[in-house]
């Protein structure tokens, strides 16, 4: 098995018809490396959650390639790719076969699901009697419950209560000490200090900077600051 | 999945969503059947139920009045009604269901990679559980007035299911593929079929020449139903029906074919 890498070569997603088009990404040019754990900073519509879309596959680029190695799984917007109407545990079910796991590898795990999202008598009933909080735990267990290799977060970190946050990032440092990637979007910048060992400063489409977290950050602040 | 090159030609994906699609068959079998049951959730009756007695009492209706005004040279009017319907049920909930096909599968195109032949695959199995439950109550009611004629033509009722459902797949590839760009095609579509329904030799019958004969003659569903009809009730299969079909459905996957593949890396943005 190959490790877990992205690779984004001058990737370009332009939206929008010919006279008012408008680059959502400008070029970008990315490498991530298995056991990286990368945060996206950047002001609102800087293109952030576009990245995290196309890295995960789902927003071909207009130009130039994304290359992912690895089983990956994305957390974008909450409620996407639930059903309102069926049970915690059929959703589990669905989520799993939708991201294309066997029949017997979700029987094996879905157990360890159920335990991680712990919503008790609940998993048994439809998702629209959930709290948000209940939700966003049975997404994220299902996201991180078959050991994806690429993690991509987009605004996920910061959210549920303090228990929730505290398991979610054991999960995810769990994830990251078998050598794969998380790649996560999010504006609580020291939360994602305790997470990631990387930063990418993106603003209006283009990477402004990427390297060492405390580096990128205080390079943002210094920015904040002139202005 | 394990691996993603955004290099993938359109044709390849196009391919890759058709044939990856098929071989997840659980999942499209659990979305779909999982999204009939819940809209019975709760409910006493259930799925099963109400469809029967639905189409049962809408069928029976038809044979009390058709089969009453019809005269002897129209005998088996009513049945003619009944299975008409039961064809056109199903390719009308094809074509106006392949509308949304990207549309109303939207969440789930946004947040995980995936062939999207799932959805297309789904939408048409949909519509194929509801024609067989219509096909139950149809059934037994065309049984029991002896309108059913047993002969080896009913096998041709098996290739004729197959072509519509091909020409189902191909719908969900067009029609699905452009309302996700022009929003009023859906809308176009709900009215096409609304007025195809009288114009379609169903609740009346298609005499050579006139102006009936010449609509019927015109209108491709007169061709589909016929297929379909044709060997249930009247043991005859029609050699020009099937051409005019086969011919349809050919055009139909090409052009299906060439613009899905066209739109294929374009689609998500328009969701």
């Amino acid at each position: 098995m190959t490790s877990a890498r992205i690779l984004l070569n001058e990737v370009t997603i332009t939206l929008g018809v010919a006279p008012k088009e408008y680059h959502a990404l400008k070029n970008i040019n990315i490498d991530i490396k298995a056991g990286n754990r990368v945060g996206i900073i950047g002001p609102n519509g800087a293109g952030k959650s576009t990245l995290l879309r196309a890295m995960g596959g789902i927003y071909p680029p207009t130009r130039g390639e994304i290359n992912v190695n690895g089983f990956i799984s994305g957390l974008f917007q909450l409620g996407l790719g639930m059903q309102q109407d069926q049970t915690g545990y059929d959703n589990i079910v669905l989520n799993a076969l939708i991201s294309g796991q066997p029949k017997r590898i979700i029987e094996e795990k879905i157990q360890s699901i159920i335990d991680f999202a712990d919503l008790g008598e609940f998993i048994n009933l439809p998702l629209r009697t959930y709290s948000q909080g209940m939700a966003m735990r049975l997404k994220f267990a299902c996201a991180t419950g078959f050991s994806p290799e690429v993690l991509l977060l987009d605004e996920w970190l910061g959210a549920g209560d303090a228990e929730f946050q505290n398991k979610a990032k054991t999960r995810m440092k769990q994830l990251i000490t078998d050598a794969h990637i998380v790649v996560l979007a999010t504006h609580n910048v020291p939360l994602m200090k305790q997470i990631c060992d990387k930063a990418l400063w993106l603003e209006k489409g283009q990477v402004i900077m990427f390297g060492d977290i405390d580096e990128v950050i205080k390079a943002r602040q210094l920015k904040q600051q002139n202005k | 999945m394990h691996q993603y090159n955004s290099n993938k030609s359109s044709m390849s994906l196009m391919l890759w969503d058709l044939k990856e699609g098929a071989r997840q068959w659980r999942t499209w079998w659990y979305l779909g059947s999982s999204e009939l049951i819940t809209r019975f959730e709760r409910s006493f009756i259930g799925l099963f139920g109400w469809n029967v007695i639905s189409f049962g009492l809408f069928c029976l209706a038809i044979m009390l009045l058709f089969g009453e005004i019809s005269d002897n040279s129209s005998k088996n009017f009513g049945a003619s009604v009944v299975s008409g319907f039961l064809v056109y049920t199903l390719l009308s909930g094809l074509v106006t269901d392949s509308c949304a096909v990207f549309n109303s599968n939207a969440q789930w195109l946004k947040s995980v990679h995936m062939p999207y032949g799932i959805f297309v695959y789904k939408t048409v199995l949909k519509q194929f559980i509801v024609f067989l439950l219509s096909c139950f109550s149809a059934g037994i009611i065309l049984i029991a007035n002896n309108s059913i004629v047993w002969s080896m033509h009913l096998f041709m009722l098996l290739p004729a299911l197959v072509i519509i459902l091909l020409n189902g797949i191909a719908s969900c590839l067009f029609l699905g593929t452009i309302n996700a760009r022009y929003r009023d095609v859906g809308h176009l579509v709900n009215t096409i079929m609304r007025f195809a329904l009288f114009v379609t030799p169903i609740l009346w019958q298609a005499d050579s020449g006139g102006l009936r004969g010449t609509i019927a003659k015109f209108n491709p569903f007169t061709y589909y139903i016929d297929i379909f009809r044709a060997p249930l009730i009247k043991a005859e299969v029609s050699a020009t029906s099937w051409l005019v079909v086969i011919c349809i459905t050919f055009v139909f996957c090409l052009i299906s074919i060439s613009v899905y593949t066209h739109a294929r890396k374009k689609v998500i943005y328009w969701l």
